[in-house]
């Protein structure tokens, strides 16, 4: 993730370098925007539209944000522990990079696989970390354009069999982090019950699911930090944006002062009433669009669109990243925190169990200043796409709240990590990082899921890229993946 | 932009260097086991070599395909690879055949947005700082093919003459010039079968298609109507002298009107007019690559673009290789793209995107002959092989197949070439990839590797 913003000085600059900047970080087309999904998370609290891009050379790294330690040099990725091997996973389009430990342990007879939606992550922490601890980890890169969850399939599938034709590997976990998250969910849900886990009337878009036949079914789940995947797309869109006439409605415009949004502070704080109203409209609006999408889709498909396959179909006032119209970015009062006790992994070694909070800064600040941009605050995209991995069903007492996320159907999109995690039946374990805004909808998917055997952790004060926020949150890096090294070796599980 | 890309050119290209031997300019139709195993790299050599991942930066990785044991002569020169539009470039099939003679090979996979063309340039930068960190290499050939030579000869371009290279005066979308100062420029270049850049999306823009109603073409402009000469049967063409003049001068003003659109568009938007602050999608029907199915008269008329001007040396499949007009040889296998579909023909871009990747200007003489393309600003748009040779002095080889559709743009950047030393080379009956089309041409590659090998080697000239 932290790589991302290594992208930063080769932006186009004919714009404002700022919004270069961003756009770099956010990207001009579908698939750089996913393999980028969470830059703008990460940097969210270092990144400011009136930051200077850095001048030549490397990239500003934001403090107290990135990857456990920051980017090696330029060379293979090796450590005194694992080795690192190029594979090609049976097509052009699909690729890996096994870690395997020097010396296999005991352990290496689990395989990881991991994977994220987006074709670059073979420097991903989970490579390193989990081989530093005896595990293979395959990480795993699809090329090609991100139509929907499905074209990623094959790709994960054929990673997991080459796993399996390793000698001395028993067990495949599949592990997913951020955008990653929802993606894996998907592919587990799929793996366990066919295509049909992605069809069915109340799919808003089903999947075609040519791709999906016979995936490779892996023996359990982690999920880092996982994204919502069409949830978490659907609340990024502005309720201000008036779709006819592009203007913005100011009783609808979070970052009003007048409605609870203070630059200065660099927070916000809004009314029961406006969030009230906010929600309303947003899921109203949501409800606009998922329908014109659907018309247009028709028209596509009855010949009368201007072409036969997909069209155009850009959103304004939406992303497709962390960019958009959120409350719970500068208003810390949604998404506040867990409904129940969990394990929270402190800084001190203790692991109590309690309503977790999420103790992160406020964010999104910049964001005001991209109102009306394409490349940070639109979604642009085409019909098929949008359907595919945007779209999904809300009602109308839609709403964030402190400890959960209400009026939305999960089910209705084949890229909703809820709505994919009802089907899992395999252990599986969900890890949030309390330094950021998905602790509540980590909670979510766990309580979704079927398996009889998951777990629910929390690392204290790390952020979405896993480091801490703030020194006295110690190594989360650590915490986390000696937390998954434990679950993943406990005697019976695996 | 990318989507429409990949969509045509990279999917070709994967699937040619997964099955080896199979592209649309082949003219072949497609083998039974065109899907046959993949062969990883390492056995694919005829000496044991080993590939190493590199991490270069966090938008750029690499792979290193080199011989175990070090060629004496050849491991010196280290040739770099890379190609445009996220395509999966660890596969390449020029790699096997130059580890397998010596050479330490590098490819490079660039995983940034791809919206302005100069963002290739600070990865292939990093690319060529560690490669020359290596110990052992003195020195460094950027090898481009496909999409790849435009890309590669822009980076030499501006190593060689820092960013003013990038902002002439007839630039239509001058690049930023930051971080171009000190790139280091490669030792030489070597284009094999490169494409020539976006001029070969100008070639085979459609003029006749109505852009709000892509399927919708006005008849007297269609190259694809029987009545204008195409005949669906061959999948060829024989237009007349009037047609072919009416129809260029056509696609010239669609392109330059398209330019004009894309710069009334940024005008407005830099003036806060826009529909958007910063870009607008930029989406029109009718542009397809330079390959079987876009709407090219030069694919479907063979007469069009069908030698050289001058003679060249051209490797022959018998292993002979005379100095004369080097003919192509290809069969018509032209057809109209599927313009309906949005996948296939409409550039999924931006404003910005256009404008940088896309905007080649053309002049009042614009037209193709049988040897000759004229009447095009090599120099307006960044996305071209002939107008950023003209700023490249170091050793260069131009080497197409003959029986792929590049032959006569290859001559053009030779003719162009600041180069002393320079050399354009034919390869008989080699396709896209330097594969046979007709089993009467032997073993193309072979030829084509072989003497890459020996203009590596010549005494005096790495």
């Amino acid at each position: 993730m932290a790589r991302a913003l290594a992208n930063g000085n080769n932006s186009p600059t004919s714009v404002t370098p700022d919004l270069a900047r961003l756009r770099a970080l956010t990207g001009g087309s579908v698939n750089a925007k996913l393999s980028l999904l969470c830059a703008l998370v990460l940097s969210a609290g270092a990144l400011t539209l009136n930051a200077q891009p850095p001048a030549g050379g490397a990239p500003a790294q934001p403090v107290g944000e990135g990857e456990g330690g920051g980017r090696a040099p330029p060379g293979p990725i090796q450590s005194d522990r694992f080795r690192t091997q190029y594979l090609r996973l049976g097509s052009n389009d699909a690729e890996g990079l096994l870690y395997e430990p020097v010396n296999p342990g005991p352990k290496a007879r689990i395989a990881i696989v991991y994977s994220f939606p987006g074709d670059n992550n073979f420097d991903a922490p989970p490579g390193r970390e989990l081989a530093n601890r005896g595990y293979r980890v395959l990480m795993v890169n699809h090329h090609g354009v991100d139509e929907s969850p499905e074209v990623y399939g094959p790709s994960i599938s054929r990673g997991i069999q080459y796993l399996r034709g390793l000698p001395g590997v028993q067990r495949v976990v599949i592990i997913g982090h951020s955008g990653g998250g929802h993606l894996m969910t998907f592919y587990q849900n799929v793996a366990e019950h066919g295509a049909a886990a992605c069809q069915g009337p109340q799919k808003v878009y089903p999947c075609q699911g040519t791709r999906l036949q016979g995936l490779a079914r892996p023996d359990g789940i982690i999920l880092l930090d996982a994204a919502l995947g069409a949830p978490h797309r659907m609340s990024s869109l502005d309720p201000a944006m008036n779709d006819k006439d592009r203007k913005r409605d100011p009783a609808l415009d979070m970052f009003l002062p007048a409605n609870g949004y203070d630059v200065a502070a660099k927070r916000a704080k809004y009314s029961a009433d406006f969030a009230k109203r906010f929600y309303a409209a947003q899921a109203a609006r949501n409800a606009r669009i998922v329908d014109r999408a659907l018309e247009r889709l028709h028209a596509i498909e009855q010949g009368s669109a201007q072409f036969t396959d997909d069209e155009p179909f850009v959103v304004a006032g939406m992303s497709d990243t962390p960019a958009g119209a959120r409350l719970y970015q500068p208003d810390l009062a949604f998404a506040a925190h867990t409904k129940r006790p969990h394990t929270l992994l402190k800084a001190d070694g203790s692991q109590p169990e309690v309503i977790v909070a999420s103790v992160r800064p406020p964010t999104g600040m910049q964001f005001a200043a991209a109102l009306g941009t394409l490349n940070v605050m639109s979604d642009n995209s085409t019909v098929k796409r949008f359907l595919a991995n945007d779209a999904i069903r809300t009602g109308p007492n839609f709403a964030f709240t402190a400890d959960d996320i209400v009026g939305i159907d999960w089910e209705s999109s084949m890229n909703s990590a809820p709505g994919n995690a009802d089907g899992i039946t395999v252990p599986a374990l969900v890890m949030v990082m309390s330094c950021h805004y998905l602790v509540v909808p980590g909670e979510i998917i766990f309580d979704h899921l079927a398996s009889k055997d998951k777990t629910f952790a929390a690392v204290e004060g790390a952020v979405h890229g896993f480091t801490p926020c703030r020194p006295e949150y110690g190594d989360t890096v650590k915490r986390l993946f000696d937390y998954v090294d434990g679950w993943l070796s406990k005697a019976g599980r695996f | 932009m990318r989507k429409s890309l990949s969509g045509i050119c990279v999917r070709i290209l994967a699937s040619v260097l997964a099955c080896s031997a199979l592209h649309a300019q082949t003219r072949m139709a497609a083998p039974a086991n065109a899907t046959r195993a993949y062969v990883p790299l390492t056995a694919r050599t005829k000496i044991p070599t080993k590939l190493t991942f590199v991490e270069l930066a966090g938008n750029t990785n690499a792979v290193i395909l080199e011989p175990v044991t070090p060629d004496p002569q050849r491991s010196r020169i280290a040739l770099l690879i890379s190609h445009p539009e996220h395509a999966n470039n660890f596969n390449y099939f020029i790699a096997p055949e130059m580890a397998s003679r010596g050479y330490r090979v590098m490819m490079v996979n660039y995983h940034g947005p791809e919206v302005a063309y100069e963002e290739f340039l600070t990865p292939l930068g990093a690319a060529m700082k560690y490669l020359r960190s290596l110990p052992g290499v003195q020195k460094i050939v950027l090898t481009g093919h496909s999409g790849g030579g435009a890309e590669l000869t822009f980076y030499q371009e501006i190593a060689e003459n820092g960013p003013k290279a990038c902002q002439l005066p007839e630039r239509v979308y001058p690049c930023s010039g930051k971080g171009m100062d000190n790139l280091p420029p490669a030792d030489g270049i070597m284009m094999l079968d490169a494409r020539a850049g976006v001029v070969e999306r100008l070639i085979a823009l459609d003029p006749s298609v109505d852009a709000n109603h892509p399927r919708v073409h006005n008849p007297e402009l269609d190259m694809f109507n029987p009545r204008n000469g195409y005949n669906p049967a061959t999948k060829s063409g024989t237009y007349s002298l009037e047609f072919e003049h009416k129809y260029l001068q056509a696609q010239s003003a669609r392109q330059m009107q398209l330019i004009e659109q894309a710069q009334t568009r940024l005008a407005k938007i830099e003036k806060g007019e826009g529909e958007y602050k910063d870009d607008e999608p930029f989406i029109f029907p009718g542009s397809s690559q330079h390959t079987y199915d876009g709407a090219a008269l030069d694919l479907a008329d063979l007469k069009l673009m069908s030698k050289t001007h001058a003679p060249h040396m051209l490797l022959k499949a018998d292993g002979t290789r005379p100095i004369q007009i080097v003919p192509t040889t290809y069969a018509g296998l032209s057809e109209p793209d599927h313009e309906d579909r949005m996948g296939n023909t409409v550039q999924e871009g931006t404003v910005r995107s256009f404008l940088s990747f896309m905007a080649m200007r053309t002049k009042p003489d614009y037209g193709i002959t049988e040897d000759r393309i004229t009447g095009v600003e090599w120099r307006s748009v960044a996305n071209s092989l002939p107008g950023s040779v003209q700023g490249i002095k170091v050793p260069s080889l131009f080497m197409p197949g003959t029986c792929a559709s590049h032959v006569v743009f290859l001559e053009t950047a030779y003719d162009l070439s600041a180069a002393n030393d320079k050399e354009f080379v034919g390869v008989e009956g080699g396709n896209h990839y330097f594969q046979a089309c007709k089993p009467e041409y032997g073993d193309p590659a072979k030829h084509a590797f072989d003497y890459v090998d020996s203009w590596l080697m010549k005494p005096g000239r790495f």
